[in-house]
């Protein structure tokens, strides 16, 4: 393994566990509201993972695989039916939006991470 | 193992970084020892504790005239709320006041949003922080105790000399001896709470009522018989016709028990407005009446008027009159007030140092008043079936307050008229945000302030079990699931 190799593999590695971090992070914010936002603010780190997703899924060369596909997809609807459940009762809630902003953004990554880019 | 496999283990450190990540805000949630403490800056900045509300009882919260930080209170109550961070038994507030010409500061935490009912706690009294008084203990009562007085005084029945502040006393147990019945003329208005001693082991009082009809209908009366605010008899008259427009005819009702130990009764006496008392015959002689006395008109009754005469211990009276026929000056002791307007109240305070019961005359009656204390109509048949209890406008020198039961612990004496005082509140663990009530009676008129620089929220739960960590866990999700449901 090249030190190239290495690294781009490192920072894939870091993506990808800052992403589920964030996910997770704002699942607990949703179920349980105050129990992650005083003591860390994970919208930033949201950012930063989904631009640094969607850059390696912009320059990926290849498809990514089924499983995370599909896991994209099954969190985008998971976020969807979240959102439109608080949206019932609780529009306007810090919370329901970012969760809205966060199914987008996933949305946007699984269509980019679909093969646009990606080899016959 | 290879150079190209020891360098994948590398990649494992993002994941291990991220598993830190999510189990220090689990620990966060669920500290293993049970306690986890905020320490508030009162500035508005914390996500633990908002500002006191509403903002017009209240200054900004951030840098304050004088160059501290912090939120200044204006007016009572103020309410503001605390984010719960997770599933526990017991909240510990620590504030840092200023009290500024405030003598009662009390706080207190929501219980029941529909009736918006609050348990305060005692958080400051300015008298009791001299140094004539010292805290002391009697049995399970616990409180403070002016210096030369005994400690036995917080467990007696000496309501003369004793006071509560958030805590109960010990309950009065006398009885009077058998007599005949005395007949007293009153002419007193709608609801009223009796207090007396049993004769011998009976209980008697026999009511003449009479309906005004200056509302047309019929009006029905209810007693309750009460000891330590348990009902043991009930009953009922309905008086007036329901056609009746002119002043009914006076309708006798005996209320009688029997079978009493000793101890302070309540006959509570409920009605309307319409209904007048016109006399009560009773054996007992030792009987008061309160906090509310509401003098009657003899309208229609008779032709003359019947002046209002009774004895009370209260040292703040409130006095309100609906009649023009009513506006007349009151005298209470040495002291008076012009009752000048209708539908207006006024106040009377005593300024004399008696610690015996005082002569209240409304020269023409028609007036509604309100004690802190009790009343007599004959200064024998003064008792005090409870001790009075510590308000903004209690001054234990004048009223002859030599001890005080109360749960309260004197707040630690800071720099620049500074203190720190702590309350202590059982929570419910299905709520998120704690709600509090900060009370300082009487604040606006003082043109006083509390000050509040500083707040230290400790919550506690037992430490994290097997047992405990399941209740934990349980309890969240329940409160989630009510969330995501609401």
């Amino acid at each position: 393994m090249t030190s190239i190799t290495f690294i781009k593999r490192f920072l894939l590695h870091c993506i990808w566990s800052l992403s589920a971090t964030v996910v997770v992070l704002f699942f607990m914010e949703f179920v349980i509201p105050g129990s992650v936002t005083p003591y860390a603010d994970p919208l930033p780190w949201a950012v930063i993972a989904i631009a640094a997703l969607s850059v390696d899924a912009m320059i990926r060369p290849v498809a990514p695989k089924r499983w995370l596909r599909s896991a994209l997809g099954i969190a985008l609807l998971i976020l969807s039916l979240l959102t439109i459940s608080t949206e019932i009762n609780a529009w306007g809630k810090s919370t329901t939006v970012l969760i809205f902003v966060m199914g987008l953004m996933i949305g946007m990554i699984v269509w980019f991470a679909s093969g646009r880019n990606a080899e016959p | 193992m290879n150079r190209d496999a020891i360098i994948r283990t590398l990649f494992v450190i993002p994941w291990l970084a991220a598993i830190s990540v999510i189990g220090w805000v689990l620990i966060q949630r669920f500290p293993p020892s049970g306690t986890v403490a905020f320490d508030v800056p009162f500035d508005g900045s914390s996500a633990w504790m908002d500002p006191f509300l509403p903002a017009e009882r209240t200054s900004s919260p951030g840098l304050q005239e004088g160059g501290w930080r912090g939120q200044r209170i204006y007016q009572d109550p103020v309410y503001t709320a605390a984010r719960v961070p997770g599933v526990y038994d017991e909240v510990e507030v620590v504030l840092e006041f200023r009290p500024v010409r405030q003598t009662l500061i009390e706080f207190g935490i929501l219980r029941d949003d529909a009736s918006l009912s609050f348990d305060f706690q005692p958080l400051w009294f300015a008298p009791l922080q001299e140094e004539a008084w010292s805290p002391a203990s009697s049995g399970l009562r616990n409180g403070f105790v002016r210096d030369g007085s005994s400690d036995a005084l917080l467990a007696s029945s000496n309501y003369q000399k004793l006071a509560v502040w958030h805590a109960s006393s010990t309950p009065l147990a006398m009885r009077d001896e058998r007599q005949d019945a005395e007949k007293t003329e009153v002419s007193l208005r709608g609801s009223h709470d009796f207090w007396a001693l049993p004769s011998g082991d009976t209980l008697s009082f026999a009511f003449e009522l009479q309906d005004s009809n200056r509302k047309k209908g019929r009006d029905t009366v209810v007693f309750h018989v009460m000891k330590n605010e348990r009902i043991i008899h009930s009953d009922a008259v309905g008086i007036g016709g329901s056609q009746d427009e002119k002043m009914g005819t006076v309708v006798s009702k005996k209320i009688e028990v029997s079978g009493l130990e000793p101890g302070a009764y309540r006959i509570q006496v409920i009605a309307e407005d319409d209904v007048f008392i016109r006399s009560i015959t009773t054996p007992t002689r030792r009987w008061v009446v309160g906090p509310r006395l509401s003098f009657g008109d003899l309208v229609g009754y008779r032709d003359d008027t019947q002046t209002g005469t009774a004895w009370s211990d209260s040292r703040h009276l409130v006095l309100e009159t609906f009649h023009t026929e009513g506006l007349q000056t009151v005298a209470f002791g040495g002291d008076e007030v012009n009752v000048s307007r209708t539908h207006d109240a006024f106040q009377l305070d005593r300024t004399d140092t008696e610690t015996i019961p005082q002569k209240l005359v409304a020269p023409v009656g028609d007036i509604r008043v309100i004690g802190d204390g009790w009343f007599a109509f004959k200064p024998e048949a003064f008792f005090a079936p409870h001790p009075r209890r510590i308000t903004a406008w209690t001054d234990p020198d004048t009223e002859g307050i030599d001890a005080v039961v109360t749960p309260y612990a004197r707040p630690t004496p800071l720099e620049d008229g500074w203190y720190r005082g702590t309350v202590r509140f059982k929570l419910d663990p299905a709520r998120d945000h704690s709600r509090f009530a900060l009370s300082a009676p009487g604040l606006l008129t003082r043109a006083g302030a509390v000050d509040i620089r500083r707040v230290t929220l400790t919550y506690r739960r037992p430490p994290l079990s097997a047992s405990e960590w399941f209740r934990v866990v349980r309890q969240e999700i329940a409160n989630a699931w009510h969330r995501i449901k609401s």
